[in-house]
């Protein structure tokens, strides 16, 4: 017994011996090798943040896309392999065997594959080659907004618009994780081991709505492309918050594939460009006069027959039987000669503080990349009559951003209002980090000249050079502008190279949506912002209003629907004319409407106080209000309709 | 020695038991290591399946595509004045 026990205690000394061996004296260098062979860290390329519209809708993401590596000194059968793989990806045998022979240790043979080809591919078995999935950033809505977001270069890095200015919100932390594995390399996660996750980039909501921006995009296209441009931008804002609701650029490009594509096509013009922006400016310089005191709106300025020498230039109007034209008529029918004599009334300090105060001259800060100052003068290179030449926008430049936001001012009551496009950011957790709130920069007129201006603009549109933004439904306020392109080498005004601006809001008391169309060069139909402009404009106010749900007041409807047959354009078909004609004397009624299309059935009940269910397309069979129904108060009505 | 006896059988079974007790814990808590790691990787497929299938369903309801279609079956945007306000 004594001896059993003496050797369990010699052999738990030597056990003792050896712990205190492995733990004090040799254990700082085991530990260290166990952690080698147990402990790894691995690196997570960070998932790059999405952007993403107003109503989060994905603009651009991420996705793993396979491409095929190679660890050339490790491929045997150089040859053999080379032709299999060719034969695979389609890549010329000669390029890839030129790879296998690099006496390298990495090499891509391709960055971007099919799926389907990887697959292939990793069935080959070929040692050293490997397939390795890569982030690539995509944009799902191909040219939609291309200029606004830009794109992405192979390593990750945004290279141009909102995925280079916000880059590192959007690129995420490279970030190692931690972790344990077992003898065959699988992971163990046991606590305090990879439990952290990967900080992924921060997801960027922009102001943009996608169905406008597409309707914005579309108009401007086929606009420019018919207009024959060299470049065209529009931008859409909300007045009231200075939110950018829409900007494209004419020629697009896939940003999907934007290497395709020249450096030209790349720029936002709408906020890099500056321009002479020619009578646009006129509603700025007559507000800043009407609230200087210089003039008022129906102050008479002899426009001397559309020719005016002053000081050794000759300003001119389009048209030469511009007499005496009141400053309302100034602006309505875009007379230089009489827009020059208010610029006159100006002492030149004061002219160039409005400028300033407008915003012409300084960066808008809307969040954009590359937004340009503009060009003022400074007050020392004015010529004498500088106040005349800017006042109808000549000798000055601005952006398309700064005219926007000048406009919005108009439109909202006479609010600066910071223009904005990054509506929020969010990391990857979920936490809002920045938020954009609409910010009021300065009131820069009062509501009366506010008014004033407002009605000018107005008669732009109702008779004067704005005619084709004119809108059926909703009354269109706006001004054309038709400035030169100066000659960079002589600084002398080209003679037929112009910009075409129409700048316009709607509707006119109450603004919801204000634009800006620019058009460079445009070659064929007319050179003028009235003209291929304008258009632009009231089609894409048409179908922006119907998207947002603005619908004409009350007012509009009754005038619609009760001024007889034709009016506005609405044409009844004969059974609607009759029964509008039976209830002329019994207006109180229901109608009876079997029988009739959704559109005639609507037509007719619209006048009555009614909350309507519709069922079904084609022609009405049923209608739960009997017809001789009194329909006096508010009621419910279903519809049902069948083809 | 016959009183240390039984003091020191109950000793060695209890430090079995206890040895037994965390060789267990510790290979449950390794087991339970590997199905998280198991579930985690479902999880990751599962979010690449979603995020596969939002990009997808952007791309189809890309308007440029839906107008193209629309464009195909004979839609049109309609003219002014032609919509009707009704309340619901």
């Amino acid at each position: 017994m004594l001896i059993g026990f003496t050797a369990i205690a010699i052999f738990g000394g030597l056990l003792a011996v050896r712990a205190f061996n492995l733990q004090i004296i040799e254990g700082k260098g085991l530990r260290l090798l166990a952690r080698k062979q147990f402990h790894a860290e691995i690196y997570f390329t960070p998932e790059r943040g999405n952007i993403y519209s107003s109503n989060g809708s994905i603009l651009a993401t991420s996705v793993n896309v396979p491409g095929i590596a190679v660890d050339p000194l490790m491929v045997r059968h150089k040859f053999k392999n080379a032709e299999k793989l060719s034969g695979l990806t389609g890549i010329s045998f000669q390029k890839i065997i030129g790879i296998l022979n690099q006496g390298i240790q990495f090499a891509w043979i391709k960055r971007r594959i099919l799926g389907r080809i990887a697959k292939n591919v990793e069935k080959l078995g070929i040692s050293g080659v490997i397939i390795v999935k890569q982030p690539v950033r995509y944009y799902p809505n191909g040219s939609l907004l291309a200029h606004v977001l830009g794109f992405v270069g192979i390593n990750d890095n945004g290279l141009s618009g909102i995925e280079y200015k916000y880059n590192k919100f959007l690129k995420g932390g490279r970030h190692a994780l931690k972790i344990l594995h077992d003898g065959l390399g699988q992971y163990i996660f046991i606590k305090g081991f990879g439990l952290r996750k990967a900080t992924h980039g921060d997801n960027i909501y922009l102001t943009i709505n996608k169905q406008l921006q597409f309707i914005t995009q579309y108009y401007l296209d086929k606009e420019a492309k018919a207009a024959g441009s060299r470049g065209a931008f529009a931008i859409l804002m909300d007045p009231n918050t200075g939110a950018i609701l829409a900007m494209a650029d004419y020629p697009g490009f896939n940003p999907n594939y934007y290497w395709q594509y020249s450096a030209r096509y790349w720029r936002n013009r709408a906020v890099t460009d500056d321009f002479e922006p020619g009578s646009t400016m006129k509603p700025f310089v007559v507000s800043a006069a009407l609230m200087e005191g210089l003039v008022k709106p129906d102050t008479i300025i002899n426009c001397h027959h559309g020719l005016y020498p002053i000081d050794g230039i000759t300003v001119s109007d389009v048209e030469n039987w511009f007499g005496h034209f009141s400053v309302n008529q100034i602006v309505e029918y875009s007379s230089n000669v009489g827009e020059c004599q208010i610029g006159m009334r100006f002492r030149k300090a004061e002219l160039y503080k409005w400028f300033g105060l407008w915003g012409f001259g300084h960066k808008p800060h809307a969040g954009l990349l590359g937004e340009a100052d503009g060009i003022v003068k400074p007050l020392n290179k004015w010529s004498e009559v500088g106040p005349c030449e800017m006042a109808f926008g000549q000798g000055i430049s601005v952006t398309g951003l700064q005219e926007i936001a000048g406009l919005a001012a108009i439109a909202n009551g006479g609010h600066i209002m910071k223009p904005y496009i990054i509506k929020k950011i969010v990391n990857p957790y979920g936490k809002i980090i920045y938020k954009a709130k609409p910010e009021v920069l300065k009131r820069i007129i009062t509501p009366r000249v506010d008014k004033e201006i407002k009605h000018m603009m107005r008669l732009v549109v109702k008779g004067g050079t704005g005619q084709y933004s004119k809108l059926i439904d909703f009354k269109v306020s706006g001004k054309t502008g038709t400035g030169q392109i100066a000659d960079p080498k002589t600084g002398k005004y080209y003679k037929n190279k112009y910009t075409a601006s129409f700048m316009a809001f709607v509707p006119y008391k109450h603004p919801e949506l204000a634009m800006i169309v620019v058009q460079e060069k445009p070659l064929k139909i007319s050179y003028y912002g009235g003209a291929v402009s304008a258009p632009v404009v009231r089609s894409v106010f048409k179908n922006a209003l119907n998207i947002l749900n603005i619908y004409p007041g009350e007012r509009a409807y009754k005038k619609q629907s009760m001024s007889g047959n034709n009016v506005n354009n609405i044409t009844l078909t004969k059974q609607v004319r009759k029964k509008l004609t039976v209830l002329k004397g019994y207006s109180g009624m229901m109608p009876d409407l079997n029988g009739d299309t959704m559109y005639d059935a609507l037509k007719i009940i619209r006048k009555y106080n009614l909350h309507v269910k519709i069922k079904g397309s084609g022609f009405l069979y049923y209608q739960n209000i009997k017809p001789g129904s009194n329909m006096s108060g508010e009621r419910n009505i279903v519809l049902k309709f069948k083809s | 020695m016959s009183k240390i006896k039984p003091y020191f059988i109950v000793l060695i079974i209890m430090f079995t038991i206890l040895g037994m007790f965390y060789v267990w814990t510790t290979m449950e808590s390794i087991k339970l290591g590997y199905d998280i790691n198991k579930l985690n990787t479902i999880k990751s497929g599962l979010e690449h399946k979603h995020k596969e299938l939002l990009i997808k369903k952007t791309a189809l309801s890309s308007p440029s595509r839906i107008y193209k279609i629309a464009k195909k079956m004979g839609f049109i945007y309609p003219k002014e004045g032609k919509i009707i306000m009704v309340h619901d």
